[in-house]
């Protein structure tokens, strides 16, 4: 019986020290980056999740550490009150406070400011960036944080702009790159695991999302057409159809049409209820198993994701039929390519139908300079 | 590189003022354009003044710019503010004494100056080089200032004959390049070496001195750097990249400046050109990397040749048709 015990606590033991087990296999650890850093730390006792103190760094700063499933994914300065944290996009607010770590981690000005020029980002205090004129040094951009009087986070291009106002009118603006890659702690591996253990784990629904008909176009088959917003090419679309008498298109005689709407949301929840997908994972791993899920709940989590929506046919072979879906998250910069392969009799059937798909996930869209270049 | 860039900016500074001038000071002058003498004078005193107050700001590494009861006049409140604003995202400083531009008038009364020289000191090397846009209301002072600062985003236009399927072909190109780029980072070197072909091509640049003693008077005047390259096997490089990856605790590649091209005969042939920052414990560099990927075996792609040159030598940037590209290559 003792042995029994032992037998069953260094099992215990093993599961609670190499993280988490989710499904497909695929076991969730702590990010090499954050591994890096908790390694780098002079201060011993670390929580997996919580607050505390390392005076070596910092005499002032409260740190913490942030855990998921019981794995820590996030070690940071808290530099921000509850009030803003609650009020910006926490994938920015965490990545300043992880990098204000970083830069405590380095002992001189000069380091500071060459990880700063490592990871492409600014930060620049009354007009000078770190180690120039006024601003010798990283503590001064702390005391803007500190008696902040406005804050402001603009997003939308290839670089965020992090606006701080004191209370003195000093001014403290952080430049970051919008890249994916430098906001969240996981590398691309990493994160295309996160995405498919939440995938499987999903349990949001999708949210119908139809819009409303305002100087519809007229495609040659009389279809109507609200939408016309392109992503990156001009036959990749937000595009929802509506038959003549402008109800929501769900028809299979317009098979492509059809699958379009699916896919931007634009359907009942009758219409989607039926449909699954068996998905095939283009992962860095390539060993990913194909997913099995509802497209409800598939079109669920990435729209809580936050990514936009753009739609496009790849053509037909007999009756194979074949649309790509492009999800593009305009504040992280990055994109999810989903296909899907299916035949005009799935559209029409009540029951249960699977739809054969591909997935490629992360793909970072802000260092493209020139995807289709000529010579 | 910023404190240099001061010191730099500075320096043209103090080479470009007469011996008897003070360092700061611009004189800015309106050439054509403006028949009002005395919007013309007051024109080039609000301008002389604000160009020459951040200088001297610059100088004494002052956070705010201060001006005297006469300075402040010479802004109207809007315009005020805008320098305050345009400060708060970086100090800037000009780098010439005499600047002479013709204004333009407006059909409102107003004046507009264009392509005022201006070094940002918080933008990075490839922006900080700057022209500002200064307007003027019918009393010559400052009521707007504008930089043309030049966005950092490519995919702005959109391309009208490129197929869906064509884009996602291109942009599991991209998606393979950052799984490359990732397994660097991983230092996993068992998948490097799964996505190079066996008989890759790879070639590296290495910037060296030539001897000057060696060379002609005319040799000697010119350039004292060239790019030689070596041909290395995948076996060779696998081996020099397994060291790296031993002697480097970290290593933080990043990839910017993505082109991708097809071959004009091969479909499922790609040349990628791209710039890669190689940051590592031990070593960090810039140059262009171009890769040569088969995409025959779509779930396997390979990389059949792999190309590393120096972003610069001899001070300059790398010539753009230097950079090697696909059309360099015979398939």
């Amino acid at each position: 019986m003792t042995k029994l015990i032992r037998f069953i606590t260094v099992l215990l033991a093993l599961v609670c020290s190499t993280g988490l087990q989710a499904q497909d296999g695929i076991e969730i650890k702590t990010p090499e980056r954050i591994n890096r850093m908790l390694e780098a730390m002079p201060v011993n006792n670390i929580p997996k999740a919580g607050r505390f103190q390392c005076t070596e760094l910092s005499g002032t700063i409260l740190f913490y550490t942030e855990a998921e499933d019981g794995v820590t994914v996030q070690l940071g300065a808290r530099l921000f009150s509850d009030a803003v944290r609650n009020a910006y996009d926490p994938v920015i607010i965490s990545f300043v406070e992880r990098l204000w770590v970083e830069l405590l981690l380095r002992k001189t000005t000069a380091s500071q400011s060459a990880l700063l020029k490592e990871y492409g980002v600014r930060m620049v205090l009354n007009g000078y960036p770190l180690g120039t004129g006024s601003f010798r040094q990283l503590g001064q951009a702390l005391d803007v944080i500190n008696t902040l009087s406005s804050l402001s986070i603009t997003t939308g291009g290839n670089e965020i702009d992090m606006f701080m106002r004191d209370k003195a009118s000093s001014t403290l603006h952080i430049y970051i790159p919008a890249s994916r890659d430098l906001l969240f702690p996981y590398d691309k591996k990493e994160h295309e695991e996160l995405l498919l253990k939440e995938l499987a784990e999903n349990t949001t629904h999708f949210s119908p999302v139809i819009p409303d008909l305002n100087d519809p176009q007229k495609t040659p088959q009389g279809l109507l057409v609200q939408g016309g917003e392109c992503y990156m090419i001009d036959s990749l679309k937000n595009d929802v159809f509506f038959t003549q008498d402008r109800k929501l298109l769900y028809d299979s005689r317009w098979p492509e049409q059809t699958m379009q709407n699916i896919l931007m949301c634009a359907v009942s929840q009758e219409n989607m209820g039926s449909k699954r997908a068996n998905i095939k994972p283009h992962t860095y791993s390539k060993q990913n198993s194909n997913i099995n899920v509802s497209m409800d709940l598939l079109l669920g989590y990435f729209q809580k994701q936050g990514v936009r929506f753009y739609t496009g046919t790849m053509g037909r072979n007999g009756d194979n039929c074949q649309c790509l879906l492009a999800m593009y998250h305009p504040v992280y910069n990055y994109l999810h390519i989903l296909t899907v392969r299916f035949t005009p009799n799935q559209l029409e059937s009540g029951g249960r139908v699977t739809f054969n798909a591909d997935l490629s996930t992360f793909i970072p869209q802000h260092n493209i300079k020139n995807l289709f270049q000529e010579k | 590189m910023r404190i240099l860039r001061t010191i730099i900016a500075a320096v043209i500074l103090l080479c470009t003022v007469t011996a008897s001038a003070q360092l700061d000071v611009v004189r800015f002058t309106v050439s054509d354009g403006i028949s009002d003498a005395a919007l013309k004078a007051g024109i080039e005193n609000s301008a002389s003044l604000m160009l020459s107050t951040l200088n001297s700001t610059v100088i004494a590494g002052k956070s705010k710019i201060k001006l005297e009861k006469e300075g402040e006049q010479m802004f109207t409140k809007d315009g005020r503010k805008c320098l305050d604003e345009l400060w708060a995202s970086s100090a800037m400083m000009c780098p010439v004494s005499q600047v002479t531009e013709k204004g333009i008038s407006m059909q409102n009364g107003t004046v507009q100056v264009r392509n005022i020289p201006i070094t940002l000191l918080a933008a990075d090397d490839d922006n900080c080089e700057q022209e500002l846009v200064v307007c003027f209301n019918e009393q010559g002072q400052i009521d707007n200032i504008m930089i043309a600062l030049e966005e950092h985003r490519y995919l702005d236009v959109i391309n009208a004959q490129i197929s869906v399927k064509d884009f996602h072909r291109r942009q599991a190109i991209i998606d393979f390049v950052e799984n490359f780029r990732t397994a660097y980072n991983r230092k996993d070197i068992d998948y490097i070496n799964n996505v190079f072909s066996d008989n890759a091509l790879i070639i590296t640049g290495k910037v060296v001195k030539i001897d000057k003693k060696k060379q002609d008077l005319t040799a000697q005047s010119l350039n004292n750097e060239q790019i030689q390259y070596q041909k290395s096997t995948k076996e060779e490089y696998i081996n020099n990249l397994k060291k790296c990856f031993k002697n480097n605790s970290y290593i933080n590649l990043i990839f910017d400046e993505i082109e991708v091209m097809r071959h004009p005969k091969r479909d499922d042939i790609f040349g990628v050109t791209l710039k890669q920052h190689w940051n590592s414990s031990n070593y960090s560099d810039v140059g262009y990397l171009f890769l040569m990927i088969n995409f025959e075996d779509e779930m396997n792609p390979s990389i059949q040749v792999r190309t590393w040159q120096p972003d610069k030598y001899n001070g300059k940037p790398l010539p753009r048709d230097e950079v090697f590209s696909l059309d360099m290559f015979s398939i």
